[in-house]
């Protein structure tokens, strides 16, 4: 809860920095890829061991911004993090950021899972039905599950809208069963 | 009283050595005599009274102690055979008193037995209607039980049946079918 909150700070002073979308969008990216760096196995542990002088934590997290070619903001920011020993918290910040930045840009990602992939047609009706819903841009990311025999199942902000076959099949079932 | 003893003993030694002189002396042949008579008649005289004088006051004395422990002893026989009379009375009541309590408890014994009895039977009764009811819901539960274990069992081997059918018949256009209407769906659930 702590960590979330402290996320959540950081992420509102990030986005606080500038007012153009574009920008914003673009440091969203690269926190991202700099989040999933920090989250790999190998590093984060490197990160939080206490054997490791905070000095050299902050150096090591420049150099890894140097090697992504992060924007300058993005590095000060990056650095502002380790200086206050807030690394272990760069994915909270990008997950925050990521929700802030979205409700900024009034849109929702939603997860579609398919038993086989969709054409774009269905694809594009399925996401115009979930923006008439959510009244908000949708930003799709697609799964497949064999599983499912037919339908789709999505997942929007919190709610899961089950169109799928084996659900159906499952629930036939329980009617049967009584 | 020591002393008065003393002066007993004394009296009795002298007494009876004083003839053992007479007696010791060598005397002539021995033939009767008015004098001896009254030597001896004098001194039995003197030894009387000297018995009396010194030793009468602790004869009366033991005798009279005597009889009056006899006397206190008989007093206290008395009394102890009065106490025990008076026992042997509350002895003879208390054996009337339990023969009648014992009467009345038999009666009590037996009252209770009668309804101790009934209480049984009526929760023999009551017992037997119990295990009759519970046998009936253990019986409809088993039954129930049974019939939803089938019910399951059929929903489940059917639903397979159907997954397989599904599975080997599912076609592009029941997949197009299912979508739009999800899609359909989704459209009446956007708020108006």
């Amino acid at each position: 809860m702590r960590s979330s909150k402290v996320a959540k700070r950081y992420a509102r002073a990030m986005l606080g920095l500038s007012s153009d979308p574009a920008q914003l969008e673009t440091w969203g990216a690269e926190l991202e890829r700099l989040a999933r760096i920090v989250a790999a196995p190998e590093i984060s542990v490197a990160f939080a061991s206490p054997e490791i002088a905070p000095s050299a934590k902050s150096e090591a997290l420049a150099k890894i911004g140097e090697k992504l070619e992060l924007s300058y903001p993005m590095r000060s920011f990056a650095t502002v993090l380790a200086r206050h020993g807030r690394i272990d918290d760069l994915p909270a910040v990008a997950e925050a950021y990521r929700r802030m930045l979205d409700d900024l840009m009034v849109r929702a990602r939603a997860t579609l899972t398919f038993p086989q992939a969709p054409s774009d047609e269905t694809l594009a009706r399925i996401v115009a039905g979930l923006e008439a819903i959510s009244h908000k841009k949708i930003l799709p990311t697609l799964n497949l599950d064999a599983a499912l025999i037919g339908g789709v199942v999505v997942e929007l902000e919190g709610k899961t809208y089950d169109g799928s076959l084996a659900s159906r099949l499952a629930e036939a079932a329980r009617r049967l069963a009584g | 009283m020591k002393r008065q003893s003393l002066h007993t003993i004394i009296a009795v030694v002298t007494v009876l050595l004083c003839p053992l002189c007479a007696f010791a002396a060598e005397g002539p042949e021995a033939s009767g005599s008015w004098t001896a008579l009254i030597f001896y008649v004098i001194n039995f005289g003197l030894f009387l009274w000297v018995i009396r004088y010194f030793g009468g006051p602790q004869i009366s004395a033991f005798f009279t102690n005597r009889a009056k422990s006899i006397r206190e002893t008989a007093s206290r026989s008395e009394t102890a055979l009065k106490d025990a009379q008076a026992l042997a009375r509350c002895a003879a009541d208390l054996t009337a008193g339990l023969a009648s309590e014992k009467s009345r408890l038999a009666a009590d014994l037996a009252t209770e037995t009668a309804f101790q009895i009934k209480h049984l039977d009526e929760l023999a009764r009551e017992t037997a209607e119990r295990i009759k009811r519970d046998s009936a819901i253990s019986v409809n539960a088993a039954r129930e039980g049974g019939q939803r274990r089938l019910r399951e069992a059929l929903a489940s081997a059917t639903a397979r049946l159907a997954l397989e059918l599904v599975k080997r018949d599912f076609q592009p256009a029941d997949q197009a079918r299912l979508l739009d209407r999800f899609v359909a769906k989704l459209g009446e659930e956007a708020p108006r």
